[in-house]
């Protein structure tokens, strides 16, 4: 059994809070649609990063690291919650306020419907979209965040845009097709 | 592509402008403090315990190692032996019991001294299956008294026996009755019970008397 360490100080606890955290939350909240459980992902994510910075390789860098604790606990905390609701024979529970467009800010049109079809994309999809585009990871930190092969790593976000072009093509979003800017 | 990947870029940077966690640092620095004491003291407990299970599986196994080791060094096993004796007008009946195996000899001796130097008579039986054994012996002079020895001696016994005893009886176990003797220069453990064979003098009644490990004052009348 390992022994419990704690290197980090507090001053470097908050630094890296302050710097990662909203990171953190945003993943998390596009990944739940939830305000709550995001909180509660990003206080989880954290604790973890605390508790287990003894474990990070300091020759590598920090942030695939952090993106690799944060989409665990997301994807830990959504089975918690499918469990959960199974027996509360309800759905996965959402946040009302998420999906309104006032509280997400996205205040055009087009990026609105965008938007609409984006979360209507599988968990698989909307993880290696937001890893890529949001947190602007390269595919090879994507496929060791994922612990999936980089090949599989292509093939997912080659999956989720093309699925996104068919949807935005079915809903006539033509301001996400190719030929029109 | 390129343009579709700079809409999604645009579409996250808007929607993120201002999503804002709600929980603050302090309350995840607590939270990380006191999981960190719960593991130290997890930690503690686990350690303790496995100490504790250490001691509790290693040392009932070195007890027993012990008692093996006791029984292997020793392998002391006791040999109880009793009898009894009745005289007749010109035999001498001996009743032995013993938790001798089936097959074990006893070499019962008449001789003139308490000592055993003036043997006069000389007769060996086995142990039957239940431990019992019986001695019928003629006196050799009706009227004399004798000292009686009735003994399991190492060296008289078969092989399967002194496989438990010892060859040289190394294995049983000390008691009143055992004795050590020399023979070829070496050194034998043998149990022996005694008596005294009463010659008929006159009208002297029948002797019904015990055998014993030391031989007792001689009767007066």
């Amino acid at each position: 059994m390992k022994k419990v360490e704690f290197q980090l100080s507090k001053h470097e606890a908050e630094q890296l809070f302050r710097e990662y955290g909203e990171y953190v939350y945003r993943t998390a909240l596009f990944l739940t649609r939830s305000r709550t459980h995001a909180d509660d992902i990003v206080q989880e994510t954290f604790v973890r990063i605390y508790t287990k910075f003894h474990t990070y390789d300091k020759a590598k860098p920090i942030k695939p690291w952090i993106y690799k604790i944060t989409i665990n606990v997301t994807r830990n905390y959504l089975k918690k919650q499918k469990i959960y609701n199974l027996f509360k024979a309800g759905k996965l529970t959402n946040d009302h306020s998420y999906d309104s467009l006032e509280s997400v800010y996205l205040h055009k049109a087009e990026l609105n419907e965008l938007w609409e079809l984006v979360n209507k994309l599988s968990q698989k999809s909307r993880e290696i979209l937001i890893l890529h585009y949001y947190l602007e990871l390269t595919l090879p930190e994507i496929a060791e965040i994922l612990d999936v092969p980089l090949g599989t790593c292509k093939s997912r976000l080659h999956t989720a845009l093309t699925q996104l072009r068919k949807k935005a093509k079915e809903e006539h979003l033509f301001y996400f097709m190719e030929d029109s800017v | 592509m390129k343009r579709e990947e700079e809409k999604l870029r645009r579409l996250f940077k808007e929607w993120g402008k201002n999503q804002q966690p709600s929980i603050s640092f302090e309350s995840i620095w607590q939270k990380t403090k006191r999981k960190q004491a719960i593991q130290a003291v997890s930690y503690r407990i686990a350690l303790v315990t496995a100490v504790l299970l250490a001691i509790l599986i290693i040392q009932p196994q070195q007890l027993f190692m012990k008692e093996q080791i006791n029984t292997a060094t020793s392998g002391q096993k006791e040999i109880i032996m009793k009898g009894s004796v009745i005289g007749l007008s010109t035999k001498i009946v001996i009743r032995g019991q013993s938790n001798l195996p089936e097959g074990a000899v006893i070499q019962a001796v008449l001789s003139e001294d308490a000592e055993g130097k003036i043997v006069v008579l000389k007769e060996t039986v086995k142990v039957d299956k239940r431990g019992d054994f019986t001695f019928v012996l003629q006196r050799p002079v009706i009227e004399r008294d004798y000292v009686l020895s009735v003994a399991f001696l190492p060296e008289l016994q078969p092989q399967s026996i002194q496989q438990i005893y010892g060859e040289r009886g190394e294995q049983i176990e000390q008691g009143d009755a055992t004795f050590t003797y020399g023979k070829d220069g070496m050194t034998y453990r043998g149990l022996k019970l005694y008596d005294w064979i009463l010659g008929i003098k006159g009208t002297t009644a029948g002797q019904d008397t015990f055998l014993s490990s030391q031989l007792r004052d001689y009767p007066k009348n």
